[in-house]
C-alpha cells in the first residue's frame, strides 16, 4: 500500500502540466477576483473598515476549498487510468488485498490534497501579503493545517465516490472539468452566496465543500473581523457573514462544529457507499476474477 | 516429464456464445508451448482463464497441482498484450514498485531480473522512452519478479521488427534452458511456432490441432514442387490428377518427400527450364486448418 502511494505521488508530481491544471481552477478564482470581483466587492462593503484585509482572507478560504476538490479528484484520476489500462489486474495478481489497493489510491489523493492546499495557501498569502499587506496570525497555522487534513480526507472520499462510477478516462475528464468549474460557484467565490437566488443558495448549502470554505473563512478572518467590526453593530456583522458565506442560514446560522460535522459525515458516507458498491460488485461478478 | 499445467474441458461462454469450447491443455514442466489461432479464435480468452483473470464457465485448471486462483497466482508470471508499466518512471523504479507489491521479495530480485533480460544498460531510463523491444524485455522482467514456474505471454512479439523478435526469442529460450522455466505464449507469427516444443491450434473456440511443429507439418502440409517449362508434356505424362495443378504458367506438384521430387526433376530434366522446391511451413498448416477467409 505504501509503495502504491509512493508511486501514485511520484507520478502525480512528475506530471507538471497535470499538476498545473489541477490547481488551475483555484488560480482562475484568484485571477477573477483580482481583475473583476475585488473592486465591486470593496465598494459594496465600503462601510467596513479595512475591507481589503477582510476580503482577501475570505477569498483564500474559498480557494482552499476549491483546491481540495480539484486536486484530490486529479489525484484519484490514477485509479481510473490504471483500471482502464489493466494495471489494476497486474497489481491484483500479486495477491495484494483489493481493499489495500483502494486504500492506497484514497490515501494518495489525501496526501496530494494536503500538499496542494498548502502550496495554494502560501501562494495566495504571499501574493496578498505583497499587494495588500495582509497578515495571517501565526497562531492559526496549526488549526489551518488540521483543517487542510480533514478537508483533504473529506474531498478525497467524495472524489473516490465520483470515480467509482466512472469507467473511462474520457468520461472522467469531462466530469472533472464540470466539477472544477462548478466548485468555484458552489463554494460561493465567483459570486458571494448573498447575491444569489434562493435555489442557488440551497445548492451551495447542500454542497459539502462549501462548509470547508466557511470553516477556512472563520479561521482566516476571525481576528480581522473582530477588529473591523469593532465599531459596527452585531447585526451588521451577522449580515456580513450571511452575505459572504461564513456560516450558512438553515433554521439558524450554522456553527463551526456543525460545519465540521458535515465534513466528517460526507467523508464517512462517501466511503461507506464506495465500500458497499465494491462489496456487491465482487459478489455479482461472474465473468472476471480480477 | 512432469506436468506443470493441466486444463481439462476448459469452457467459456459469453452471452450464450461459446468463446472457448471444451479445450484440454497439458503442459510439461520446462517446455515452450505456442498457442495459435486466427483473430477471435479464443486465444486471449483461454490465456486469461489460465492466468486466473477470467473465471471459466466450465472445466478445471491445475497449475503445479493446485487449483485455487490464489495458489495459481503465486506460480505464474504474465506478460500482458498491452504494456502495463508506468511510462514516466524508470525501468528500475517500475520494477522496484512492482516487487514491493509482493510479500517478502528480496530487493536484489530486481537486479536479478534486470540481468536476466539484459536491461542493465537502460535500467535508469524512463520506460516510456525505450524502444519496442526494450519495453518488451522489461515487461518480461516484471513477469519474472515472483520467480514464476510458468510464464504466460500474450502475443509478446506483435508489432516488433524481425531483429527484436529474434532477440526476444533468444531471451525466452535462454530462460527456458537456464532456469527450467515453462513458457506458454500466443502468437500470430506462425514461423515462431517452429521453435516451440508443443503447438496448439484453436479456431472458433475449438482445439483443432496439437503436436510438435514437425508433426503438424507432416500431417497437414505437402512438399510443393513448382516447375516451369513444357508443362503440357509433363502434365500428360505424369497424369497425377489432383496432386498436380497449373497456376500462372507454372506447374505445381504436391510431393510426399524430397526423394520423390528429385526423381521427378531428373526424369523431366529436359522439359524443365526452372524449378522451385519448398517444404511445408507452419503457414501452410495454419491455412489448411483454418481456411483462407479473413476475419
Amino acid at each position: 500500500m505504501f509503495s502504491l502511494m509512493k508511486r501514485n505521488l511520484t507520478l502525480y508530481f512528475k506530471d507538471r502540466s497535470g499538476l498545473f491544471f489541477s490547481i488551475l481552477s483555484s488560480l482562475i478564482v484568484l485571477g477573477l477576483y483580482i481583475v473583476f470581483l475585488k473592486n465591486g466587492m470593496l465598494k459594496n462593503w465600503s462601510e467596513v473598515p479595512h475591507t481589503v484585509k477582510v476580503l482577501d482572507p475570505w477569498l483564500i478560504g474559498g480557494m482552499l476549498s476549491v483546491t481540495a476538490t480539484t486536486t484530490t479528484l486529479a489525484g484519484i484520476n490514477r485509479l481510473v487510468k490504471d483500471r482502464e489500462q489493466q494495471q489494476l489486474q497486474d497489481f491484483l495478481i500479486t495477491l495484494v488485498k483489493p481493499f489495500l489497493i483502494q486504500l492506497g489510491y484514497f490515501l494518495s489523493a489525501v496526501v496530494i490534497g494536503i500538499i496542494m492546499q498548502i502550496i495554494v495557501f502560501l501562494t495566495a498569502w504571499g501574493y496578498f501579503a505583497y499587494s495588500d499587506n495582509i497578515e495571517v496570525e501565526t497562531n492559526v497555522f496549526l488549526p489551518l493545517l488540521g483543517l487542510a487534513i480533514i478537508n483533504a480526507f473529506s474531498a478525497s472520499a467524495i472524489s473516490l465516490l465520483v470515480v467509482t462510477f466512472i469507467k473511462k478516462l474520457t468520461t472522467l475528464s469531462t466530469v472533472s472539468s464540470i466539477i472544477s468549474t462548478a466548485s468555484g460557484f458552489f463554494s460561493g467565490i465567483y459570486i458571494p452566496i448573498g447575491s444569489l437566488p434562493t435555489f442557488a443558495q440551497t445548492l451551495i448549502k447542500i454542497y459539502p465543500g462549501s462548509y470547508s470554505a466557511s470553516l477556512y473563512r472563520r479561521l482566516l478572518m476571525n481576528n480581522q473581523l473582530s477588529s473591523s467590526f469593532k465599531h459596527l453593530s452585531n447585526n451588521e456583522l451577522i449580515d456580513f457573514k450571511k452575505q459572504l458565506g461564513i456560516g450558512y442560514q438553515w433554521q439558524s446560522m450554522t456553527s463551526s462544529t456543525q460545519e465540521f460535522s458535515v465534513l466528517i459525515i460526507a467523508l464517512l458516507a462517501a466511503l461507506l457507499i464506495v465500500a458497499f458498491k465494491s462489496f456487491f460488485e465482487n459478489r455479482l461478478r461472474k465473468d472476471r476474477r480480477l | 516429464m512432469a506436468t506443470i499445467l493441466n486444463a481439462t474441458r476448459l469452457t467459456k461462454i459469453y452471452d450464450k456464445k461459446k468463446a472457448v469450447d471444451n479445450i484440454d491443455i497439458n503442459v510439461n514442466a520446462g517446455s515452450l508451448v505456442a498457442f495459435l489461432g486466427p483473430n477471435g479464435a479464443g486465444k486471449s480468452t483461454t490465456i486469461k482463464m489460465l492466468t486466473t483473470i477470467l473465471r471459466p464457465s466450465g472445466g478445471k485448471i491445475l497449475v503445479d497441482g493446485e487449483e485455487s486462483p490464489e495458489a495459481i497466482r503465486k506460480n505464474i508470471g504474465i506478460v500482458f498484450q498491452e504494456s502495463i508499466l508506468d511510462k514516466e518512471l524508470t525501468v528500475r523504479e517500475n520494477l522496484l514498485f512492482r516487487s514491493n507489491l509482493y510479500q517478502r521479495l528480496p530487493k536484489k530480485r530486481v537486479d536479478e531480473v534486470i540481468e536476466i533480460v539484459q536491461a542493465e544498460e537502460f535500467q535508469n531510463q524512463a520506460y516510456g522512452s525505450l524502444s519496442g523491444g526494450q519495453k518488451r524485455r522489461v515487461d518480461i522482467a516484471r513477469a519474472l519478479l515472483n520467480r514464476p514456474k510458468i510464464l504466460f505471454l500474450d502475443e509478446p512479439t506483435t508489432g516488433l521488427d524481425i531483429q527484436t523478435r529474434n532477440l526476444i526469442w533468444g531471451t525466452l529460450s535462454a530462460m527456458q534452458k537456464n532456469e527450467n522455466l515453462t513458457i506458454f505464449l500466443t502468437t500470430h507469427y506462425l514461423e515462431e511456432a517452429d521453435q516451440a516444443d508443443d503447438v496448439y491450434i484453436i479456431d472458433h473456440g475449438h482445439l483443432i490441432a496439437h503436436g510438435t511443429s514437425s508433426q503438424l507439418k507432416q500431417k497437414y502440409t505437402k512438399n510443393v514442387l513448382t516447375i516451369e517449362g513444357d508443362n503440357d508434356f509433363i502434365e500428360k505424362d505424369l497424369s497425377w490428377g489432383n496432386k498436380l495443378r497449373e497456376s500462372q504458367g507454372s506447374l505445381i506438384i504436391d510431393t510426399d518427400s524430397s526423394q520423390e521430387a528429385i526423381s521427378l526433376l531428373s526424369k523431366y530434366a529436359k522439359q524443365i527450364d526452372h524449378f522451385e522446391f519448398r517444404q511445408g511451413t507452419m503457414d501452410d498448416v495454419f491455412i489448411s486448418l483454418t481456411g483462407k477467409e479473413i476475419r
